[in-house]
């Protein structure tokens, strides 16, 4: 549809304005219009005031050339004491600056403006800005107004989410003496020392809050199920339910039977890697498949048609099928060339069409869609949490690819030491994805922490076991911090490595997905290695990039020699 | 059709038309990369046209066989008819085969031309009793695809691809895009400029849930209506937001881009 677009006033709002934004940023930004004198932004969004057209669009392109040309890196804002004339200037200047590097043209008004406001060469640099902005001795104008300015505060509230920023709110004091300049603020260090570990993300603080446990005090630690058992009385160790997947399946007491899904029925023990020792400790992890608890809440998101990532998921995977008789195709379809001969003898006008076509349009996908259900993911995000985002993602990736036809299984997990591993089963292979399977879902609490490479190899034999299908997938969907008792750091890492690696070699796909996830990508590259990633910032997302990744990871899994020969880890 | 007088106009942003030459005359296959409507089919057809040689287009489609490209024998009343396909055809007449947009095609179809990509230079049509061609000094094999995504670079095969040259296109430079604007639709220099503004903006939108950014091409279409008597910003709302997504809020973000560049 095209809209009709009337040059009269207009009832834009902030959303439409969001993209403009993002353009003149370089990065994804939103728009606030409302009630604030001046427009500025904390990086995220550019807060504008209520105004006509042409100053709100010239607020939104000066504020984010601000955040284009890195003006508002916190090693900049942290030298951009001052009065507010010389956030003025250096506001000014930057603008200029981001306009002159031509990697985005200024909207006309804007550009006119800024030829009547600027006559000489623009600065080179951010740091070059401040020194003009801080010299008495340059005739350099203050922006105007209506660019906008920079709040200090704001900026840094941003970058410590959750340190107090009240010590540093008299960085942007409006009596602090000019004179300063970033030379000798150079000499006056120890503002700038406190805060670097915030910005270099090494802040120890903020891991720790991170990874604080939850609900676990002194007995029940993980290790005190370690003498013992958790009270399951394991009454014999099978072999493996299948050849190559090195399980060892331990059946409950009746009374203990947990589920009723005959893949999922039972506690199963598997190794985990010890890259330190560069061994498998066996039968080290302990999965447990926690039958889905009655519904207490009846909470659940409507589910819409996602159309689009159905269009996506519909050109995935397709195995050939055989059409015919058709007039033009590949091969003979021989019940009509026979028919063709029949009639040719008997002197009939015979049919034409005997060929066969072979068109990809049979489904030959199962997918096994893991969930990340641990405490981490309960990290605030501006639409909610990760958590929320990432049950977004996996909804609606179940619901789409059920909807195409595909074989798929959706189960959430999070642990608490090696011996409990918890998976939560929303959907299983067979199962449909009902309102039931969703209201299961809204239901899980996240809660505890992420072994990943347990889980993997579980999700893994789940889908060896239950899929059905040629080709086969395990989606991850996780904020890629891998932790647990005892299971961290590059030891977690290299697990959950190889645990992807194994399912791989088994020809099942592996795809990680995180969403809105406040953990480093390098740590996340690290973690995830070879195996097709991607962060996403927000769930609908997943439309975009969704066939591309499963296509890469089908080929690496269909690329990989076949590792029939597991033994080695038992 | 009346037979082409003019070569096709592409204005080369690099050397690409360089090394497009050198190896055809090489005896090398090459692949062109590059996003949407960024010219590289009209620079393959350019090069053709310079070369003069005949090309042989095939768009290749996920349903497409190797039977498609070679040719098939067809029943035709009492006689069975062997009627050559593209790549064939292209291999007898020596010509261009090109293969716009290759990794929809499936890779059993693609590994069809494997044997004309090496020194062999030749091709074996089993359903003519092994009959082998050997492709003459004019033929060249050509795939263009869009890279897209990163991953999607592992869809061709790696044996496929190390067959190859590639040369890389982007989007021309602002410059380059303005002067070929204005030379296929004619419209002053400031129109062009605007459009251009416009795409950069655009451009710039990587992360926002557009699958695809303004290319060279729909500027191009938003000119023509421009040509033709249409305000810019219509035609900017027509030619450039409205193909790029169906979703009302995105395109109201986009037509909120244009109108600080057209009104």
């Amino acid at each position: 549809m095209v809209g009709r677009v009337d040059g009269g006033p207009t009832q834009t709002t902030s959303t439409s304005y969001a993209l403009f934004a993002s353009a003149m940023s370089g990065r994804r930004v939103s728009v606030s219009v409302g009630d604030v004198r001046l427009a500025y932004t904390d990086r995220r969004t550019i807060f504008v005031p209520d105004g006509d057209e042409r100053s709100v669009v010239m607020a939104i392109a000066a504020q984010g050339a601000l955040i284009s040309a890195g003006s508002l890196d916190p090693s900049m804002i942290l030298r951009l004491a001052g009065t507010r004339s010389r956030i003025g200037r250096y506001v000014l200047l930057e603008v200029v600056r981001a306009f002159s590097t031509g990697v985005v043209a200024p909207p006309r008004h804007l550009s006119s403006l800024l030829t009547s406001l600027w006559a000489g060469a623009p600065p080179q640099s951010s740091l070059q800005s401040l020194q003009w902005a801080g010299r008495r001795t340059r005739q350099i104008p203050a922006a105007p107004d209506v660019f906008g300015t920079i709040r200090v505060s704001k900026l840094m509230a941003r970058t410590m989410s959750g340190v107090s920023a009240a010590t540093i709110l008299h960085e942007e004091s409006e009596e602090r003496p000019e004179s300063l300049d970033p030379e000798r603020e150079d000499n006056h260090p120890p503002n700038r020392r406190l805060f670097r570990p915030i910005f270099s993300g090494e802040n120890p603080l903020a891991k720790l809050l991170k990874l604080r446990p939850v609900g676990l005090s002194g007995s029940d630690k993980p290790e005190a199920a370690d003498g013992g058992g958790v009270g399951l009385k394991v009454k014999r160790v099978t072999a493996a339910p299948q050849a190559g997947s090195a399980v060892a399946l331990v059946r409950h007491s009746a009374s203990l039977k947990l589920g009723t899904d005959p893949a999922t029925e039972g506690d199963l023990l598997y190794p985990e890697w010890d890259h330190y020792s560069g061994t498998y400790r066996r039968a080290w992890c302990r999965v447990s498949a926690v039958a889905a608890p009655p519904l207490v809440t009846s909470h659940s998101e409507p589910r819409r048609a996602d159309y689009r990532l159905r269009r996506e998921l519909a050109r995935l995977s397709l195995a050939n099928a055989r059409h015919g008789p058709v007039a033009d195709g590949d091969d003979f379809d021989v019940d009509a060339l026979v028919a063709f001969a029949v009639s040719r003898r008997i002197r009939q006008a015979p049919d034409d069409r005997i060929y066969q076509l072979r068109r990809r349009n049979a489904r030959d996908l199962g997918v096994m869609v893991l969930l990340d259900a641990s405490d981490s993911t309960t990290a605030k995000t501006a639409a909610g949490s990760t958590w929320t985002e990432q049950r977004n993602v996996a909804a609606r990736l179940v619901a789409a690819l059920e909807h195409v036809g595909d074989r798929v299984a959706l189960y959430g997990f999070h642990s608490r030491g090696r011996r409990n591993i918890r998976f939560m089963p929303v959907k299983s292979f067979d199962a449909p994805f009902t309102d039931l399977a969703m209201k299961r879902l809204w239901q899980i609490e996240p809660s505890g922490y992420t072994r990943l490479g347990a889980a993997i190899r579980h999700a893994a034999h789940l889908t060896a076991s239950g899929a059905g299908t040629p080709r086969r997938l395990i989606v991850v969907v996780s904020d890629g911090h891998a932790y647990d008792d005892g299971y961290e750091g590059s030891y977690a890492e290299h697990d959950t490595r190889r645990a992807l690696d194994e399912a791989v070699r088994r020809g099942i796909g592996c795809v990680c997905i995180s969403v809105a996830s406040a953990t480093d990508p390098t740590v996340q590259n690290r973690l995830w290695g070879s195996v097709t990633h991607a962060r996403l910032s927000e769930a609908s997302d997943i439309a975009d990039r969704v066939v591309p990744m499963f296509r890469a990871a089908l080929r690496a899994a269909g690329d990989t020699p076949r590792d029939h020969d597991q033994k080695g880890w038992m | 059709m009346p037979p082409v007088m003019q070569a096709p106009y592409y204005l080369p942003t690099a050397n690409e038309d360089d090394v497009f030459e050198k190896a055809w005359r090489g005896g090398l296959a090459i692949m062109v990369k590059g996003p949407t409507g960024c010219g590289k089919t009209r620079f393959v057809e350019h090069m053709a046209f310079r070369l003069g040689v005949p090309l042989f287009t095939v768009s290749c489609h996920e349903d497409i066989t190797a039977s498609d490209l070679i040719g098939r024998h067809l029943l035709i009343g009492d006689e069975t008819r062997w009627q050559d396909g593209p790549l064939t055809q292209a291999v007898r007449q020596g010509g261009i085969f090109y293969l716009d947009e290759v990794v929809e095609a499936r890779q059993d179809a693609i590994v069809a031309i494997h044997p004309l990509t090496d020194h062999r230079r030749e091709m074996t049509i089993e359903r003519l009793g092994g009959l082998k061609l050997s492709a003459p000094d004019g033929f060249a094999l050509v795939v263009s695809y869009n890279p897209g995504y990163q991953s999607v670079l592992k869809d061709l095969k790696m044996s496929t691809r190390q067959r190859m040259v590639a040369i890389e296109l982007g989007f021309p430079p602002p410059e380059s895009e303005r002067a070929i604007i204005v030379h296929e639709t004619g419209v002053p220099p400031t129109v062009a400029d605007d459009f251009v503004n416009v795409a950069v903006a655009i451009r710039r939108l990587e992360d926002s849930g557009l699958r695809e950014v303004a290319s060279t091409r729909t500027l191009v279409a938003a000119a023509i209506l421009v040509s033709h008597g249409l305000q810019p910003l219509d035609a900017g709302v027509a030619a450039i937001a409205a193909p790029l997504t169906d979703d009302a809020e995105l395109q109201r973000g986009l037509v909120e881009i244009l109108r600080t560049y057209l009104t």
